[in-house]
């Protein structure tokens, strides 16, 4: 089940990139336009074969929108993940222990879901790296942020 | 306009404890994104009445940080009740404003609970140090305290369960809130005001308006008594809000934008990945900071993924959330 977007701006900006991923060869395999509801509600829309000069390979869509990329070596996937001023949360799946384990190593994100598409929970913390954040929010970390650290010396007592 | 249904549905500003309205009585319209309908109008505040709670706040902080762990976890485990017990009503007001599925509104206000919970149990074991001293007569320790006055600046895809996330650690550590939640979403964050009401946590505590977001962010920012701002939204906004807080030097949490890749190995078993890949891209309409941007697929299983990830998409169900 999908709702509509937040407003007509929203719209706009699903529009735009996905406009801009079919003029550099994306393909539409289901979607790709506003949903006959009208308002602001959007077709959930696959794209394949998109490439990474695509403004949506580096803008967040924030819409239903999947351009699927391909890729043939581990390094490339790490490589392309990677290409992005942003770094809050990736996702990688595979039954292979040792790429699972490289993979939660080489990925420069804040959260990583091995197997796993959903992850938040207040038990951990939440926070993006590079230019997705600042601080942690949930987990024991979570609270930090809301206290200041005061260090005392104390002398005269007598010891 | 929708006929007001629901108690946590207030059309004002809580500064002190108070509901009123903005000084001008300018108003700013909230929308049904479903279908388009005027819901109601909140109060469109700016610099004056954000000072206003500020210094509420700092008022409330002097008492609020005196209480022990313990009374304020037990608040919060209060209003982490009283939030359960209106799950229903919370989640469908979520709804309205925000357009999501009722299903997705009633985990968000679950989360929100969850939240305060957490931190209610938290607040009771943030830990000092005491310190082998290198020198014989002295003894060196380190105290945890309260920042002090915290401001809090929300988003409109998770308008309920972005609060509770700095409010449940702010109240819990024995910091005092001001709350300026989404002019696209503001129901959900003034229920907040009406939910720590019902909860007994004391006037100024909490305090709640909306308005002019920029007008409101410069003076959170500009003043000198807000030691700490907590935002999520856009990595655009939080550049803003980082550098004017610059000037008096306060803590800054940021949870900004992403780009997460979603990235499925030939080994990897397909169908767990739709289902993830599904749930990582279309909750909340592709609206959250976590939802996956790009799929990057390997070339064995390229064409057999792109096939059942259209076909997923294609067979999801679009409609109004309730």
């Amino acid at each position: 089940m999908q709702g509509p977007l937040i407003n007509e701006a929203a719209v706009a900006k699903v529009e735009e990139l996905v406009s801009d991923a079919i003029t550099k060869g994306g393909k539409i395999v289901t979607g790709g336009k506003r949903h006959a509801l009208g308002q602001t509600f959007y077709e959930p829309t696959v794209i394949s074969g998109a490439t990474q000069d695509m403004r949506i390979s580096q803008e967040e869509v924030f819409g239903p929108v999947a351009p699927i990329f391909k890729f043939d070596k581990e390094e490339e996937a790490v490589a392309y993940a990677n290409d992005t001023i942003f770094g809050l949360a990736c996702f990688v799946y595979t039954q292979n222990l040792g790429r699972a384990w490289r993979m939660m190593e080489a990925l420069k994100y804040g959260l990583v879901g091995v197997n796993e598409g959903v992850i938040a929970t207040p038990e951990a913390p939440f926070g993006g790296l590079k230019q997705s954040g600042l601080g942690k929010e949930g987990g024991h970390q979570g609270i930090d942020d809301y206290l200041d650290v005061k260090y005392v010396a104390l002398g005269g007592l007598g010891l | 306009m929708l006929k007001k249904n629901s108690r946590f549905q207030r059309d004002h500003n809580f500064i002190a404890g108070a509901w009123c309205l903005a000084d001008s009585g300018q108003t700013i319209d909230v929308f049904n994104p479903a279908t388009g309908a005027l819901i109601g109008t909140v109060p469109n505040s700016g610099r004056a009445e954000t000072e206003r709670a500020i210094a509420a706040a700092a008022t409330a902080f002097e008492a609020w940080r005196k209480t022990t762990a313990l009374e304020r976890g037990n608040m919060l485990l209060k209003l982490h009740d009283l939030v359960l017990e209106n799950q229903e009503e919370l989640a469908l007001l979520l709804t309205t404003e925000q357009g999501k599925p009722l299903t997705e509104a009633r985990g968000e206000v679950a989360s929100s609970a969850a939240y305060l919970r957490w931190f209610a149990e938290e607040g009771r074991r943030v830990y000092g140090d005491l310190i082998p001293s290198p020198i014989a007569t002295r003894r060196l320790m380190v105290m945890k305290e309260p920042v002090g006055v915290v401001a809090a600046i929300t988003p409109w895809n998770f308008p309920s369960s972005m609060i509770p996330r700095k409010l449940g650690p702010a109240l819990a550590a024995g910091c005092t809130i001001i709350i300026k939640p989404s002019e696209f979403t503001p129901y959900s964050g003034i229920a907040w005001g009406v939910l720590c009401q019902e909860a007994g946590i004391p006037a100024g505590v909490v305090n709640v308006l909306t308005g002019d977001a920029a007008e409101i962010g410069k003076a959170l920012c500009d003043s000198p008594v807000v030691r700490k701002i907590s935002f999520t939204g856009s990595t655009r906004v939080g550049k803003i809000l980082l550098k004017q807080s610059a000037d008096t030097v306060k803590k800054v949490s940021m949870e900004l934008g992403g780009n997460a890749p979603f990235i499925v190995f030939d080994d990897a078993d397909i169908d767990a990945a739709i289902a993830g890949g599904m749930a990582a891209k279309f909750r909340n309409a592709g609206q959250t900071c976590v939802c996956t941007n790009r799929f990057y697929v390997q070339a064995g299983i390229y064409d057999r993924f792109v096939e059942k990830l259209a076909a997923a998409s294609a067979a999801m169900k679009v409609g109004a959330g309730r």
